[in-house]
């Protein structure tokens, strides 16, 4: 399985060891939230509150069927709200 | 101007026909939300705190429910009690339980026979309050010895040791701030304020519910997004999703304000206490100040470092936005939109969500953008100025572009940013020469845009006309770019396709019209879906010519064959092919369902010429340019529509529009004659660019074009009123009362 870069905003480091960046292994969206779910349980009520990920630059709702590429660097980040 | 990557030429896209809703509109015919009625309506009034924060101890409506006409009572009683989380919230700002969070918080509600009985019967229901202490300031809200609005109101992200009313808190940033701003020949500083506006939609809120006593019901709602209703009402209710059938209305402005519930779930609550008949509440332009969503007020710490040659080093900002009593600022948004347009190295973003005893904020156009393009753009100017630099020059030397690290994280793909402040460097407006007393500015600004979940139909009428269905209701132009889209998809005439906006049982969930998201998603999903029509009329058309489907091809609204080697036939239109529906297969239809992707990224930039009246401090502007990349602009009247109304929207706010609140809490200026938007007469003619650099990930290169345009207005009528006067404000309105002083004593108004 292939390991991923994902960032995290810097306020959210309080549930992950100190680290705003984590490698995950997972292939999918799904298996990266449950993975996160998993390793830093502190991040469930982020995780429950309503995010968005950008996939190699690519701003979206959350898919957990959703392949992630090779290499990919994903940015979770909280839903956005549009006027 | 197009910088166009997509080859296509197109025969429909960019060309200004007539708005299908036009003829409606202009006679009186379109049906908006007071205008639904049906037979054996009650009308509902709501029942408002007239206290910043008081604890309820009493309500009693026995008399008011002796009056002859009244069908229903509600209060908090009639709602359901475990509701928790965001449902909960969403219930409390509904209508109060225990305590009443805001002037103008609903407490009750009544159902009668006219409106006329129903506001005479809110006179008697007597309600015992009992007074709390308020806080209505965002800086104040933040002191340890604040009002507490809501205890235990912070949620996980909260630091420890913060002021109680946080509800939420947000850092992030990259590279070595330090370092950054020892790079810098300037470094600036200063505290930015920006006073809470409301979105200003001429249309009120408005619906009527009807709910059986099993929980099924209807209700026709102006609304931004229908299944947004149906998901809230039905979690604040208890009720199941698919039994609540939610049609919208035609609506008249949203501007995100209309894309969360207020008046609805009261309406059916009525409906169902009075056995299931249809209620209707309209609200007035004072319950729509006092008790809708406005957008936050904000107070914010900016820093930026600059190379003597106008290289941004690094930025830091920490912004406190209130939301109003249940939470909910842009703040988040405004972090990642604050030094979005710019290349630097080291960045640092905190950001406070602060309870006030406001009502809770909605979203409201790009949201927190306006904001955060303020204080930003507004520190930049002063460092050009300072070091005598040309504010375009200065944004082009720093603008982001395609590969560029965004400066909350993702990479962005291709962007408009340069193109755009080359088009406005450009344009004659930004070399006219200025007389005395006047003043130029430049700011721009940055939306992110959203795709969201989509699901849209399409069908074969039996002429060869076309029926498109959609869930996001036209508030911008919509129907008339998707209409488009369609024409150019099929290759027919832009007359024969319908464009229909309906209701939550007929298609898949649809977030709102928000986000600049409708041409984007709806189109492109509706591309999706017409292709799949067109795959169908190839394949009939093959049978008949007895050849394989590959072999025939779709052009100008014909099936014709691919080549000499696929036969010699007579292309086939799509008039025929309709006509033969019922004889080779049965109906043709096609539907699309996903959460779209490939937003295209949305900047702006505009110029600002202002003449200050030195003895009365009013500014007038004198013109007006915005230049925004639309990506590609599938209706240009429309695209200039959005950027126009973006920019008065944020000439109001920059110049006039502020929620004022007296000692005890409440809202002074609750109507139009006090809280001042523009009106034509304030206004001069807004010149616009539409720079199209096409977005790669949609099939006719669309970006979100509704939202970027209210961003730049603030800072760059701040930076022309600077310029003006040579006296700097930081606080927004900058009305003449706050202009003037600032002209007698120096002061920034913060």
């Amino acid at each position: 399985m292939m390991a991923v870069n994902v960032y995290l905003w810097a306020s959210l480091k309080k549930f992950t060891n100190d680290k705003d960046i984590l490698t995950i292994e997972a292939t999918t969206i799904g298996e990266l939230v449950s993975v996160l779910r998993r390793d830093f349980p502190g991040l469930k009520p982020f995780l429950d509150s309503g995010i968005s990920f950008a996939i190699n630059g690519e701003l979206s709702n959350p898919n957990s069927n959703e392949s992630i590429p090779d290499e990919s660097e994903i940015y979770i980040m909280q839903k956005l709200k549009g006027g | 101007m197009a910088k166009d990557d997509i080859t296509k030429s197109f025969k429909f896209i960019g060309t200004r026909p007539n708005r299908p809703d036009g003829f409606e509109k202009v006679t009186g015919r379109a049906k908006y939300g007071a205008d639904i009625s049906a037979v054996g309506m009650l009308h509902g009034a709501v029942l408002r705190s007239p206290y910043a924060h008081a604890r309820i101890k009493s309500i009693n409506f026995e008399k008011a429910a002796k009056l002859d006409g009244v069908k229903a009572i509600i209060t908090r009683d009639d709602f359901p009690k475990d509701r928790e989380g965001e449902p909960l919230k969403l219930l409390e700002n509904t209508i109060a339980g225990e305590i009443a969070y805001y002037d103008g918080h609903a407490i009750a509600a009544v159902a009668a026979t006219s409106v006329f009985t129903a506001k005479e019967a809110l006179k008697e229901i007597e309600v015992e309050y009992e007074v709390l202490p308020h806080v209505i300031d965002v800086d104040e809200a933040m002191k340890p010895d604040a009002p507490i609005v809501r205890k235990n109101a912070g949620d996980f992200s909260v630091p420890e040791g913060s002021s109680p009313n946080v509800a939420s808190y947000i850092e992030f940033g990259r590279g070595d701030i330090t370092n950054g701003f020892d790079k810098a020949d300037i470094v600036k500083s200063g505290l930015f304020k920006t006073e809470a506006a409301h979105q200003g939609y001429i249309e009120p809120h408005a619906c009527m519910a009807q709910l059986d006593h099993n929980g099924q019901g209807e209700m026709w709602v102006c609304t931004q997004g229908h299944w947004y209703i149906r998901q809230m009402c039905s979690e604040v209710l208890d009720l199941e999703a698919s039994k609540l059938c939610v049609t919208p209305s035609e609506i008249g402005g949203g501007f995100g304000g209309k894309t969360t519930i207020f008046i609805e779930p009261l309406a059916l609550a009525l409906s169902k206490k009075s056995g299931g008949r249809p209620v209707k509440i309209v609200m007035s332009r004072s319950e729509v100040l006092r008790a809708t969503g406005p957008t936050a007020s904000a107070s914010m710490d900016v820093k930026i470092g600059m190379t003597k040659d106008g290289y941004l080093t690094a930025g830091c900002v920490e912004f406190r936005m209130q939301g109003g009593a249940f939470g909910g600022s842009p703040v988040s948004e405004a972090l990642q939109c604050a030094f979005a347009s710019y290349n630097m190295e080291a960045v640092h973003h905190i950001g406070f969500d602060v309870l006030a005893n406001r009502p809770r904020a909605a979203a409201y156009r790009a949201p927190g953008s306006p904001m955060a393009a303020f204080a930003v753009e507004s520190l930049i100017d002063e460092m050009c100025t300072d070091l005598d630099l040309d504010p375009i020059d200065v944004r082009l030397m720093n603008a982001v572009a395609e590969g560029s690290k965004s400066s909350y994280g993702p990479k962005f793909k291709k962007i408009g940013l340069i193109e755009t402040l080359e088009a406005t460097k450009e344009h004659p407006n930004y070399s006219i020469e200025l007389g005395a007393n006047q003043g130029r500015g430049v700011a721009a600004g940055y939306w992110m845009n959203h795709g969201g979940e989509t699901s849209v139909s399409v069908s074969l009428a039996e002429d060869g006309s076309v029926n498109v269905s959609v869930g996001t209701p036209d508030i911008g132009g919509s129907r008339a770019s998707i209409a488009l889209m369609t024409a150019e998809t099929y290759g027919i005439p832009y007359d024969s396709v319908r464009v229909n906006i309906l209701e939550t049982g007929a298609l898949g969930f649809n977030e709102p019209t928000h986000g600049s998201r409708a041409t984007l998603a709806s189109g492109k999903a509706v591309y999706e879906a017409a292709n799949q029509t067109i795959a169908e009329m190839c394949r009939r058309v093959a049978k008949k010519w007895q050849i394989d489907p590959d072999a025939v091809y779709w052009e100008n609204g014909y099936a014709k064959p691919a080549g000499p080697n696929a036969g010699d036939f007579t292309p086939i239109s799509i008039k025929q092919i309709a006509s033969e529906m019922d004889q080779t297969g049965g109906p043709i239809a096609g539907h699309h369902e996903s959460s779209i992707r490939g937003v295209g990224h949305s900047f702006g930039v505009h110029i600002a010429d202002v003449e200050v009246d030195p003895e009365t401090g009013r500014v007038t502007v004198l013109r007006y340019l915005v230049a925004q990349d639309a990506g590609r602009a599938v209706h240009p009247s429309y695209v200039e529509g959005q950027f126009q109304g973006g920019a008065v929207q944020g000439i109001g706010w920059a110049l006039n529009e502020e929620y004022v609140y007296g000692e005890d809490g409440c809202l002074q200026n609750a109507a139009f004659l006090d809280y001042r938007i523009p009106v034509a007469s304030d206004l001069p003619n807004i010149d616009t660019i539409i720079v199209e650099v096409p977005n790669p990930d949609h099939p006719f290169g669309v970006r979100g074009v509704g939202e970027t345009g209210i961003a730049p207005p603030l800072p760059a009528l701040a930076n022309a009123v600077a310029a003006a006067t040579k006296v700097r404000l930081r606080s927004l309105p900058m009305s003449p009362t706050k202009v003037l002083k600032a002209l007698k004593t120096g002061n920034d108004g913060c």
